[in-house]
């Protein structure tokens, strides 16, 4: 027994004297330089799984610029916001992070929390680096607030083995679309992927749906929530969600199904469509399949235009970091998102949203998805929509489902949650 | 414990219990090994509970290189090595005062570390950090072995408060009479005696810290200092997961805590029943 | 104050010291900020009393569904993870050929990280290819099979049993640490008394166990009141956020809608049910004992 206690003590002491020794900055408040060279260290947030370029590429830029260190910290997607959001109440935020656009990456420059990156976006002319649509996405109150990264479109990527059996092609209407709804359903296959675990898979239909019904004027009102959502188009696309669920086009449980477990069913051709962006080429090839074996239509809306859901992805520079530090980490953002680093990063880079790259051709769609954004494009409903709406919105799809709302009550609440936002 | 031997159906349900119950517990154990060994397409085309088409032996592997799972293991087990002893002789010291000082706030102070238990960490996440920041103990391995030791103190206190009592008083007294002080008679009896407690707390104590998420995540900044549940989580991405390596990672991750649990375990057999009799 | 009067303080300050700084005043602070409406960065909080509170008990029915949830899952817990642990428990403190096997296989799954257990009990439960519903189809029980996670009669109590998997090496491995401290003379004694296995069971082990007992509950009614991650992992709280418990929908407001006055006030109405019952019951049997 004594020894047992010797031994737990001796730890003890050699642990409080290697707890003694281990400290460490956080480099994101203290300016890391030392004596006469002017060294400027740089703290950077941003995702890990789907952005293994980005060390590579930090290590690049480093080397190309000796007198900036970057301390490169990555998270996965819910770990990032809650960090982001604790650093954000306790002052700490890093130098640069990454962040959504619309309703998630707002938090920030509302609250003052960013630099404005206006005037470095016309004397750089980000308008001829970057998309149009990315710049936008990252502009909020007229002030550009972040260096856009990705740009990403949503279509519905189908199997093409199972379109053949089936002789179908691509819908070109909405009728269309409908009717092979029910061609694959009879064909025994599930027609529509999805995984709603967490909601998206579901409110990437249900937008497309209100942009049918409610054409592109209406939807944009809702989403910036200067129209009621009591309305007769929402509570269409709120019966379309209850019909097809009815019909059978969802997975069996698909309420709950985790997006990977849709995933597998859309590989195993069980069913037929998923609704995916431009990211999804990258996912079939990691999964180990071809991705010329599938192909993307854009959603028939049988609007004029016909509208894409898109959504943008930024790096936000912290607007309390010193003038020094935010001059790095812009260097370090437009590095990112320079054309020769994302041709080089190509392959694993995603969709980006810098213009004049070269596109691989191991992502055949890709660039089909990018130009169908072309036409026109709405910003993605979980991020036009406040998060409180957006959750609201999540629970009517799931209610619509089991039929606990009628379309009508589930309208009547997302008003409410609407109403209760406002009232904040 | 057993005095007599027990009946043969006696001893026969016992083990056809423990064997049903045994096999239930194994399946998803197994199913999760099966994951592990599959390659990404293979899982996702075939049911979770198949067996792999191609045993992946190399996921082990490529989840230790690729999710940097040495670097992060030595991190968490240096923090864990420091924080379990600490914090046990933190706490045995609190319940040691709780349970042999006649202590008149003895049940009001238990009372109020008990609260502490019943705090969601995510509710301390904003203060803490700010305290962090002013001591310059953010991203520091004596900042977050601080945090854990104060988590702990808690479920620490109330497992050995609880079997710091039922030891006898009249061990005390002996002690007196052998002229130990307080100091002497916590360290000499009191530890000796409660070493099945103490190794229930090591055991628990270890596990919670080698799989600690979320204070992790966010008060360690520093990717060189980050704890191995960070480099699991690594396999998550934005848009895909791959759950075979993340499951080989997880069954590597897992092999300290196994050994931890295996070391300390003989003491449930061999501890305080022993001492009490000799 | 007198020597004698400051030993206890001495032993308790490291404890002290560390508890107050790391989670008394941090909580202090969270519940000052429950009277608040405030967004986390905000340098203006509005002071609106216990409207947080009212709200959240008044207008919001996912709180009501939370807090239900919690209640159940607490039960649940009392019974069916301490029943199962204090089973097993007793089981494997007995003369058995390859208990540290067995001990090892049921503390197996507490060890392995909550998301893994999330992902494979989620993957077990797949309407279409999952293993529950294969092995229903297999032993003739068809018509059981459901989509467990995907229902809201459902949802919950398939989350549980997969919790239920993972936890019950908690107190088992408690309840076996607490067996080891009751002393074989009183079994000696009931044996020469003539006494029943089941008498010397409730007549010797259940009352030397109260003390395990007292830890385990309490630790399984607080665990309960705050479980978050295997929900969140498993169901993200849905469908139709019928799955929510308290500590998620805090996560919500917290992080997710920035509403921190809000969040705020869940922990403390969490942290307030949970003493209610904790501190009394903890004191009650504390009482009662007679060492």
């Amino acid at each position: 027994m004594k020894k047992t206690i010797s031994a737990l003590l001796s730890l003890l002491i050699a642990g409080v004297m290697a707890a003694g020794c281990g400290s460490g900055d956080n480099g994101s408040s203290e300016d890391g330089q030392n004596g006469g060279e002017k060294k400027v260290a740089i703290s950077f947030w941003a995702l890990n799984t789907g952005w293994e370029w980005l060390e590579p590429a930090v290590k690049d830029f480093e080397n190309a610029n000796p007198n900036i260190d970057v301390e490169l910290t990555q998270y996965e997607v819910d770990p990032i916001k809650e960090a982001l959001k604790v650093a954000a109440s306790s002052k700490t935020l890093p130098d640069m992070w990454f962040t959504w656009g619309g309703t998630l990456g707002s938090f920030y420059p509302e609250n003052g929390l960013t630099m404005d990156l206006t005037q470095i976006a016309k004397d750089h002319r980000w308008s001829e680096i970057y998309n149009k649509a990315a710049i936008d996405m990252s502009t909020y109150d007229g002030k550009v607030s972040g260096i856009p990264v990705h740009l990403n479109v949503l279509g519905m990527w189908y199997s093409k083995n199972v379109y053949d059996k089936l002789k179908l092609q691509a819908p070109k209407t909405f009728a269309e679309f409908e009717s092979q709804l029910a061609a694959l359903k009879n064909g025994g296959v599930v027609p529509l992927a999805f995984g709603s675990k967490g909601g998206w898979h579901t409110m990437r239909l249900t937008e497309q749906l209100i942009e049918h019904f409610a054409g592109p004027e209406l939807h944009d009102k809702l989403n910036r929530l200067e129209a009621s959502w009591n309305d007769p188009a929402v509570i269409k696309a709120f019966e379309k969600i209850q019909e097809y669920t009815d019909k059978g086009y969802f997975p069996k449980g698909y309420s709950s199904l985790d997006p990977t477990e849709a995933e597998s069913l859309f590989y195993q051709e069980q069913a037929a469509m998923i609704n995916e962006g431009t990211w999804f080429d990258g996912n079939i090839m990691e999964n180990g399949f071809d991705p010329n074996n599938y192909d993307v239509f854009k959603f028939p809306n049988d609007q004029p235009p016909s509208r894409a859901s898109v959504f943008a992805e930024m790096f936000q520079i912290n607007g309390g970091s010193s003038p020094e530090k935010q001059e790095a980490a812009v260097k370090l953002g437009e590095y990112l998102t320079r054309p020769e680093v994302v041709n080089k990063y190509i392959e694993q880079y995603g969709s980006p949203a810098t213009l004049n790259v070269n596109i691989s051709e191991k992502t055949p769609h890709l660039k089909t998805l990018l130009d169908s954004a072309g036409d026109g494009a709405f910003l993605i409903t979980d991020q036009a929509l406040p998060q409180e709406v957006v959750q609201k919105l999540f629970e009517a799809q799931d209610k619509l489902a089991f039929h606990e709302w009628t379309p009508q009550q589930a309208a009547e609440a997302m008003d409410e949650a609407i109403a209760k936002y406002k009232s904040k | 414990m057993e005095i007599r031997q027990p009946s043969w159906p006696v001893q026969a349900i016992r083990y056809g219990v423990l064997i049903v119950l045994a096999v239930i517990f194994l399946v998803p154990i197994v199913f999760i090994a099966f994951t592990a060994l599959k390659s990404r397409s293979d899982l996702l085309t075939s049911p979770f509970y198949a067996l792999p088409e191609k045993f992946q032996w190399g996921n082990f592997a490529k989840a230790w290189n690729q999710g940097k799972m040495g670097m992060y293991m030595k991190n968490t087990a240096l923090i864990s090595v420091i924080k379990v002893p600490l914090g046990i002789l933190v706490e045995a010291l609190a319940a040691f005062a709780l349970t042999r000082l006649n202590f008149k706030w003895s049940n009001a102070m238990f009372a109020f570390f008990l609260i502490g238990m019943m705090i969601p960490m995510q509710a301390t996440l904003v203060p803490l950090n700010i305290f962090l920041n002013k001591t310059h103990l953010v991203s520091t391995y004596p900042g977050i072995i601080l945090i854990y030791i104060g988590f702990g103190i808690p479920f620490g206190i109330l497992i050995l408060r609880g079997f710091f009592r039922t030891i006898p008083k009249e061990i005390d007294e002996a002690a007196l009479i052998d002229g130990c002080g307080d100091i002497g008679k916590f360290f000499r009896v009191i530890l000796p005696l409660s070493m099945p407690a103490i190794a229930t707390l090591v055991i628990l104590d270890f596990m919670a810290t080698w799989n600690e998420f979320l204070l992790a995540q966010i008060f360690i900044t520093k990717d060189s200092m980050r704890t191995i549940t960070t480099g699991l989580l690594s396999f998550r991405g934005e848009h895909s997961t791959d759950y075979t390596l993340m499951n080989a990672g997880v069954l590597l991750s897992i092999i300290p805590i196994l050994v931890v649990y295996l070391l300390f375990q003989k003491y449930f057999v061999s501890g305080l029943t022993g001492s009490v009799k000799g | 104050m007198t020597a004698r009067a400051l030993k206890p303080w001495l032993f308790l300050l490291p404890a002290l010291t560390i508890y107050l700084i790391v989670i008394f005043v941090p909580s202090l602070y969270t519940f000052y900020l429950s009277f608040f409406k405030w967004n986390g960065v905000a340098a203006d909080k509005v002071f609106v009393g216990l409207d947080n509170y009212a709200d959240l008990i008044l207008h919001d029915s996912v709180f009501a569904r939370a807090l239900k949830n919690n209640l159940l899952w607490t039960a649940g817990s009392l019974i069916l993870m301490i029943g199962i642990g204090l089973m097993l428990a007793l089981l494997l403190n007995k003369r058995i050929k390859g208990r540290i096997v067995f001990r090892g296989i049921f503390y197996f799954p507490y060890v392995l990280s909550g998301v893994i257990v999330a992902t494979s009990w989620a993957w077990m439960y797949n309407p279409t290819q999952g293993f529950v519903n294969k092995l229903l189809e297999t032993i003739g029980l068809e018509s059981w099979t459901r989509a467990w996670l995907a229902e809201p009669e459902t949802a919950l109590y398939a989350v549980f049993v997969a919790a239920l998997w993972q936890g019950v090496g908690q107190p088992m491995v408690l309840f076996l640490a607490g067996l080891q401290t009751i002393p074989h003379d009183p079994y000696e004694a009931a044996v020469l008394d003539g006494a029943k296995p089941y008498q010397s069971f409730w007549y010797i082990t259940f009352p030397l166990l109260r003390e395990t007992l007292v830890i385990v509950v309490a630790t399984t009614m607080i665990a309960s009141m705050k479980v978050y991650d295997i929900i969140y992992a498993m169901t993200g709280g849905g469908p139709a956020e019928s799955t929510q418990v308290l500590s998620s929908w805090m996560y919500y407001q917290t992080f997710k809608f920035a509403n921190i006055g809000t969040g705020s006030a869940i922990s403390f109405f969490l942290v307030l049910i949970t003493m209610v019952v904790i501190i009394p019951y903890v004191y009650y049997t504390t009482k009662r004992s007679h060492l």
